[in-house]
């Protein structure tokens, strides 16, 4: 072991955290290095020099009567004290904050994609089902059916990424949308209920049509405008995960209108006009090289979009998108398969040396993938795969900043959270590699 | 703190006090209330939240006591709530600027070591808690429930509820920043 090695290990080795080989290891250093030595009495002395300043002795002697003081003031209040409490760790600590953060942030997204990536837009005309309330209002956000699940990176999203959208649009409709915390079933119904740190996003995303993914893209102001007079409550609320073109095809389904929807779905995935129909302008993308397109382009944008979904979805969602499926499946799978084939080879690569136990190897290959390939797909599932590389060298600190990285560009995201589940049995080295996916 | 006996007689108090004994409600706060102070003081950073924090936990654990279940050791369900208190405090309480005066500082007495000695040393303690004081909250709390409060990795991630790794972690980063800040010089002779 070199001294390079043991620095990082002296902290757990003062606590006597160290698993009995590496403190073996650490102690044979320590009688070669005096420089590791030298650091190690610097770490004790830190540790018997910390304090906490004490507030002296008068506020001893008035602390109970205060408690009690306190404690009275609590009874006789007409409304009790909320106080939040986890009860399952720290995922569920991070949520109240993480949900409305990202709800905010994705309207935000939303915005802007609007206004700099259509300027024009409007939102379509309703259809001829002209007794349908609120269709017009629904359209938009039909209309702004997540975009493609290739769709790079938002333009000006750091959060509420893109990632959320594939995941948005694919999921069944019963689950909430990747975009959305996986911690919050029921999305933007829970945001709706009275969480008190999620209300104001959540009263906002609630005036959104619910069902959308109030901190995807999806769920921004596309979802705002088209929200303007939200569907019925009833079919929102069955739908408070599905994205808004699921929740919009499902309330026109009872509506007994399957077909108008269907055909305003597939217009809006594919750019086609169906007959009778007013033109309209293709849908902006949220992917942003989707966005950049013309519309002209917006057929092919579309499909990946529609075909994906109708992969995805095993409910059986395709029948949103029957005609185009097969060409939009061809599509979708080229477009995911290219959102991951710049990085294919060397995140397999990666893959193969952890599990070969090469995690350092591993590692380099890994980061290299990162580099070549920016989709948030692979972005996202890679920064998790990275950070247990990480903790499987023992490199916590590192994997901290992995994580938190993740965590900041894909809040919500599934794939982190799992591993951070995960994480204490993987740094303790009690499940092997991979970590369950 | 002392450990079987202690812990029992803290589940006990508790179950007494859930039942309405407010004297043995008084024994808990008095037993407890300098290590919840520490943990509050350790993420809030300043003694006005730590204070309120501090308040706020002994009413929590007033309000949960009905619910307490007395098999449950008593000691952590505490140092939960009071992390969460302390995290709530934080987050709406004041500046939160931590500040350390050096009068509140305890100075340990060797009775060995001179006047010079003393001073020097409790000089010392100033330096390192008023570096402990500005470290970021989540690497401060840690090294004070370790060095200061004892706890283990464990105990801590428990509290905290993050990882053990997670917990050795910041130590480590607690402790490469604690002697950026004060110059990796150990006193002499420690």
């Amino acid at each position: 072991m070199d001294c390079r090695e043991a620095k990082p290990m002296l902290s757990a080795y003062l606590d006597g955290e160290l698993p009995g080989a590496d403190r073996a290891r650490v102690e044979s250093h320590l009688r070669t290095c005096p420089a590791c030595s030298e650091q190690l009495d610097a770490l004790k002395w830190i540790d018997e020099a910390a304090a906490v300043p004490d507030p002296g002795a008068e506020y001893w002697e008035n602390f109970n009567r205060r408690v009690g003081e306190r404690i009275r003031r609590e009874e006789a209040r007409p409304e009790p004290v909320v106080v939040p409490l986890p009860r399952k760790g720290w995922v569920r600590r991070q949520i109240r904050y993480l949900v409305p953060a990202a709800a905010v942030a994705a309207m935000v997204v939303g915005i802007v994609r609007q206004i700099g990536v259509a300027p024009d837009f409007r939102p379509p005309a309703p259809p001829q089902t002209a007794a349908h309330p609120g269709s017009a209002e629904r359209r938009p956000a039909d209309a702004q059916v997540p975009g493609a699940p290739a769709g790079g990176p938002a333009p000006a999203a750091p959060v509420a990424a893109p990632p959320s959208q594939p995941g948005v649009k694919a999921e069944p409709p019963a689950a909430p949308p990747k975009g959305r915390s996986p911690a919050v079933p029921g999305g933007s119904s829970r945001i709706d209920a009275d969480e008190a740190p999620g209300r104001p996003a959540g009263a906002t995303a609630g005036k959104m049509e619910r069902g959308t993914a109030p901190d995807s893209p999806a769920g921004g102001a596309d979802t705002h405008r088209g929200a303007a007079s939200a569907p019925p409550p009833s079919a929102e609320k069955k739908t408070a995960g599905p994205p808004p073109a699921r929740a919009e095809f499902v309330a026109r389904e009872r509506a007994g209108r399957p077909e108008p929807e269907k055909e305003t779905v597939e217009r809006a995935l594919d750019g086609r006009r169906s007959p009778g129909m007013p033109a309209e302008p293709a849908p902006p993308s949220f992917g942003n090289t989707a966005a950049a397109r013309s519309p002209e382009q917006a057929a092919t944008r579309t499909e990946p979009r529609e075909g994906s979904r109708s992969r995805k979805d095993e409910t059986g969602r395709a029948a949103v998108a029957p005609a185009n499926e097969s060409a939009g499946e061809r599509t979708a799978g080229k477009s995911m398969e290219d959102a991951s084939r710049p990085g294919a080879l060397p995140c397999r690569e990666a893959r193969d040396l952890a599990a070969r136990g090469l995690f350092k190897e591993a590692e380099s290959a890994q980061r290299a993938c990162l580099a070549r390939d920016d989709s948030p797909a692979v972005q996202e599932a890679g920064l998790a795969l990275l950070a247990e590389l990480l903790d499987r060298q023992r490199r916590f600190a590192d994997a901290d900043a992995v994580l938190e990285e993740a965590g900041n560009r894909f809040p919500g995201s599934r794939a982190l959270e799992l591993y951070r589940r995960q994480r204490a049995q993987v740094q303790s080295g009690r499940i092997p590699f991979p970590s369950p996916r | 703190m002392e450990t079987g006996l202690g812990e029992e007689r803290d589940e006990r108090l508790a179950g007494r006090a859930a039942k309405g004994d407010r004297q043995a409600f008084d024994a808990l706060v008095a037993r407890h209330r300098a290590a919840v102070y520490r943990l509050c003081w350790s993420l809030t950073g300043n003694h006005a939240d730590a204070d309120d924090a501090a308040q706020e936990t002994f009413v929590r654990v007033y309000r949960a006591l009905p619910s307490y279940d007395p098999e449950r050791p008593f000691r952590p369900w505490l140092r939960k709530i009071a992390w969460n208190c302390a995290l709530s405090v934080g987050r709406n309480g004041r500046s939160g600027v931590p500040t350390v005066s050096g009068e509140e500082l305890p100075d340990p007495v060797d009775p060995a070591d001179g006047p010079e000695e003393i001073a020097a040393a409790g000089e010392e303690r100033r330096r390192v808690a008023k570096a402990v004081a500005a470290l970021p909250a989540e690497l401060r709390a840690v090294i004070v429930l370790r060095a200061v409060e004892g706890l283990s990795y464990a105990e801590i991630a428990e509290t905290a509820g993050i990882p053990a790794g997670t917990v050795m972690s910041r130590l480590s980063r607690a402790r490469e920043r604690l002697l950026a800040a004060l110059g990796a010089r150990p006193r002499g002779g420690a």
